[in-house]
């Protein structure tokens, strides 16, 4: 757990069985970018949780367990990940406990995972502006090139033009750019270039 | 090759927190660029030409032995690592077989991630070393005629999938054989060691190459490079040995627009060079 959480911090993340310190690690201390991917995660764990209840081919729900398993393992949501560890052997038997158990699991952390979420939202800083809207057209210009490379360094245009764009083109934006879809985000930059 | 350029390194994984989490692991050493399907991957190397590649298994369309496989076949050499949560035994042991040279267990640990990428990067470039050393031409040290022509057949096969232009130029040295029975063979050996070096000098892209291609002549490879850049490549080399005794011309030039059909199906050794004997 880094140094400088909060108790508030430490005792949400410790209930929602979350390593945050070891996650924050691989986002390279970046609680913005951590928050922006646990939001993510937690927002589809309701369609996972619904997925688990269909009939799907035991391949399809092998794959889709084990990459839930990876992407939680990434976010330090270590509870989640052991019990989709105990499962994914035996994605292939719906009826099987460790899927009754993960299912319980996931009802059991989408509201402690909320409740983490909004602790690090609440602490999270606002964001400070410090370029000029001069720096808007490079910026952007820089980015596309960026994108056209498929170089990840676009993530790190993003704090820049936090500032500089409207707030909806800005989520529009991110959100391509943090998906890495950056055929998306690329056509919104031509869009916006043309309107 | 510009030696201070930062280590390139693709990253593909069909998740965008996996990738958020190997690039924040790695930014400030490498050059991260992503894929996040065995399709985009084998583009984006195609153009990016990573040093190393950090692959995921499991991919949305192609597995990820698949990609390694391919990725091989058009890269020899290519350096692949296995990043997965698919750990156990079987899996590696599969994915080493499969021609990764090393697995990497997800959730990545940022220390030993950034210690493996750095240790594989090190000995890509030591056996490009290597590679270089073997198929150098002993007097300029520059890349041989055979290596050029090795390059060439691999650069043919990217060119055709990513559709991006590629040029050939050749440079020869104007009267080099009266200068030679001048001036004697030391200075004439010295005047094409220091007209290698400053061709050398001019190859700016990682992914350019200089050769000696025969007794006066060199050739140069510039992927991603249409018909008026490599002009302008060509007149920046030309400048860039204009003081030394002898003057650099233009030989040949090959530049085409896409990865033509006729140009991959054209052995490299008797390729046509446009203004030959010009």
């Amino acid at each position: 757990m880094p140094a400088d959480s909060s108790d508030a911090l430490r005792g949400a993340a410790q209930a929602a069985g979350v390593g945050l310190g070891a996650a924050l690690a691989r986002m390279g201390g970046m609680r913005d970018v951590y928050l922006r991917m646990l939001e993510s995660f937690v927002a589809d764990l309701p369609a996972q949780h619904r997925a688990l209840q269909t009939a799907e081919p035991p391949a399809d729900r092998s794959r889709r367990l084990h990459t839930l398993k990876g992407v939680a393992a990434t976010l330090g949501v270590d509870a989640l990940t052991r019990r989709l560890a105990a499962a994914e052997p035996h994605a292939a038997d719906a009826q099987h406990p460790s899927l009754a158990a993960l299912r319980a699991e996931l009802d059991e952390a989408q509201p402690l995972l909320r409740r983490l979420l909004a602790v690090l939202q609440a602490e999270a800083p606002a964001p400070v502006a410090v370029a000029s809207a001069a720096a808007l057209g490079p910026a952007l210009q820089q980015l596309a090139a960026q994108l056209a490379a498929h170089d990840a360094a676009a993530l790190d245009a993003l704090p820049g033009l936090r500032p500089l764009l409207d707030p909806a083109r800005y989520a529009q934006l991110s959100s391509a750019i943090e998906s890495f879809d950056f055929a998306a985000a690329a056509a919104l930059l031509r869009d916006w270039e043309a309107s | 090759m510009n030696a201070d350029a930062k280590p390139r390194v693709l990253v593909v994984d069909d998740q965008a927190i996996n990738i958020q989490a190997i690039y924040r692991c790695l930014a400030g050493e490498v050059q991260v660029f992503m894929a996040t399907s065995g399709a985009q991957a084998l583009q984006v190397a195609a153009q990016q030409r990573p040093e190393l590649v950090l692959l995921d298994l499991e991919l949305g369309d192609l597995h990820g032995f698949e990609v390694c496989a391919r990725l091989i076949a058009e890269q020899p050499g290519l350096p692949i690592v296995f990043v997965s949560a698919h750990d156990d035994e079987a899996q590696v042991a599969a994915g080493l077989q499969a021609g990764a040279l090393d697995f990497i267990a997800k959730p990545v640990q940022p220390a030993l991630l950034r210690a493996r990428v750095q240790t594989q990067l090190r000995l890509r470039r030591l056996e490009l070393q290597l590679q270089q050393l073997q198929q150098a031409d002993g007097l300029t040290g520059l890349a041989s005629r055979a290596a050029f022509e090795q390059r060439l057949a691999i650069e043919q096969r990217l060119a055709q999938r990513s559709g991006r232009p590629l040029a050939l130029l050749r440079l020869a040295v104007a009267g080099l054989r009266p200068h030679a029975e001048a001036a004697g063979p030391a200075a004439t050996d010295a005047l094409l060691r220091e007209l290698a070096a400053r061709l050398q000098a001019g190859m700016l892209r990682p992914a350019d190459l200089v050769a000696r291609w025969d007794g006066d002549g060199f050739a140069c490879l510039l992927p991603e490079t249409a018909a008026e850049g490599a002009m302008a490549v060509a007149e920046r080399l030309l400048a860039s040995c204009a003081d030394l005794a002898l003057p650099l011309r233009i030989a040949g030039a090959v530049a085409l627009a896409q990865a033509e059909a006729a140009l991959a199906a054209a052995a490299p050794g008797s390729m046509i060079w446009a203004g030959e004997g010009a």
